[in-house]
């Protein structure tokens, strides 16, 4: 048994939630163009295309997040392509995102008013200009709440991609806790990192759906 | 480039694991559903008393992962001196997981009931025990049952993780076969299509219950579940 003062705990468990933290810009960006690119497709049923993504993305929000880990982990290999922790945490977070956010954003099509394409149309804008100018601002707006709600999912979910070998927060506290031979404050300390960033996205969340109510 | 010889020699260890899966998620499932009903219930009073656990519980499940709570109860709670198995230790792990997103539903159908209908019960001299039993459960529940669904949905998903404690499940079974028969392809796509399985007859059967018009329809749409954070 190994004494490891709270305070230092605390600060290795801190910069391991870092890396955590770290996939958050770059599965946002990919899970959002992606999302927005399939929803699109989606919506305009464009022939083939359409179905098979429509599949893909029922299989993922179908599948356990864990498995489609263990199965990109082990399959990429197979295929030629080696990929480190970071990669395969970032391969994965962003399937995942991009079939639940292209669902959000269709969601958010399909709600939308049939007048807005008609007016942007009449106005004389070209394709490009109405989902630029027109349809995005509005798709984002309404489907803030649901975009929020996937922040916060992919966050938690960075602690399952610790399984596969990724140094962040959860593998670190296990080593801590093998060293101390005391779980309840290692992953006490874990807990209250992912509660200081996920439970202020959940409020916000809550709040925005308020607002889009009213 | 599928091997069929494989797939028909490891299916019945699939379909074996498929069932260990659905065991852990029913009976996860059953006692969620006591949680979720009994705390959902306590966060409609108006008490602080009540509401302050009640959110401490719900906050903290919805803010830390899955994984985090498994630990704690399989690796936390030996400390205190409660012993588990992997077995209980992923029960309960999932069970107050499931029972705290349950509570939300549960509290959003009490909310929305009528505020006449516990009034009347109670003015027909029903107790409050008996008004909850009798009158506003039953249709409580008529009225969340899509939602219900799709969060059992969600629990079997979460089952996955139960691997993590080497429980036999689809998840563990998935990766031991992976690793013995070098068929990654194979050994992760069959699971896969049995929890894309499992996840389609949910949704239509909480699509068919919602009431939705059109049934055959919107199945074609591949449609969605509401998304719980």
């Amino acid at each position: 048994m190994q004494d490891i003062s709270l305070i230092q705990q605390v600060y290795r468990l801190g910069i391991a939630f870092l890396s955590n933290l770290a996939f958050l810009p770059f599965v946002l960006a990919i899970g959002i163009v992606l999302g927005i690119v399939i929803a699109f497709v989606r919506f305009h049923r464009i022939p083939v295309l359409s179905q098979v993504l429509a599949v893909l993305v029922e299989i993922v929000r179908g599948s356990p997040f864990l498995i489609i880990v263990y199965a990109i982990y082990f399959a990429l290999p197979y295929v030629g392509i080696e990929l480190g922790a970071f990669q395969t945490g970032i391969v994965v977070l962003s399937i995942t995102a991009t079939a639940y956010l292209s669902e959000v954003f269709r969601s958010g099509l399909v709600a939308m008013d049939k007048g807005q394409f008609e007016a942007a149309e009449a106005l004389g804008m070209s394709y490009f200009q109405k989902v630029t100018l027109i349809i995005l601002p509005q798709i984002i707006k309404t489907t803030m709440p649901s975009i929020v709600g996937q922040i916060v999912m992919t966050i938690k979910d960075t602690s399952i991609v610790s399984l596969v070998g990724m140094v962040e927060i959860v593998r670190t506290s296990r080593q801590i806790m093998q060293l101390t031979l005391n779980p309840f404050i290692a992953f006490s300390i874990v807990s209250a990192f992912f509660i200081l960033v996920c439970y202020p996205l959940i409020i916000v969340s809550k709040k925005l759906e308020g607002g889009n109510n009213r | 480039m599928l091997d069929m010889r494989m797939i028909s020699q490891y299916l019945p260890d699939f379909f074996e694991a498929l069932f260990e899966t659905l065991k852990v998620a029913a009976l996860s499932g059953v006692f969620a559903l006591i949680i979720g009903t009994v705390v959902g219930i306590i966060s409609t009073m108006k008490s602080k008393l009540a509401i302050i656990p009640v959110g401490i519980y719900t906050g903290f499940i919805r803010s830390t992962p899955l994984l985090v709570q498994l630990y704690f109860v399989h690796y936390g709670l030996p400390i205190t001196g409660i012993m588990l198995t992997s077995f209980q230790s992923a029960i309960i792990a999932f069970s107050l997981n499931s029972g705290a997103y349950i509570s939300e539903i549960v509290r959003g159908g009490l909310t929305s009931m009528d505020k006449g209908q516990s009034e009347a019960s109670r003015a027909l001299g029903l107790s409050w025990f008996q008004t909850m039993r009798l009158i506003i459960l039953p249709q409580v529940f008529k009225k969340i049952l899509p939602p219900l669904i799709s969060q059992f949905s969600y629990l079997i998903k979460d089952t996955s993780l139960a691997a993590v404690l080497v429980i036999p499940e689809l998840t563990y079974t998935a990766r031991k076969i992976a690793a013995r028969t070098y068929m990654p392809f194979e050994s992760f796509g069959i699971p896969m299509l049995m929890y894309f399985g499992i996840y389609l007859i949910l949704a239509l059967l909480s699509h068919l219950i919602g009431g939705k018009k059109e049934p055959a329809r919107s199945a074609r749409r591949w449609f969605g579940f509401g998304k719980v954070v």
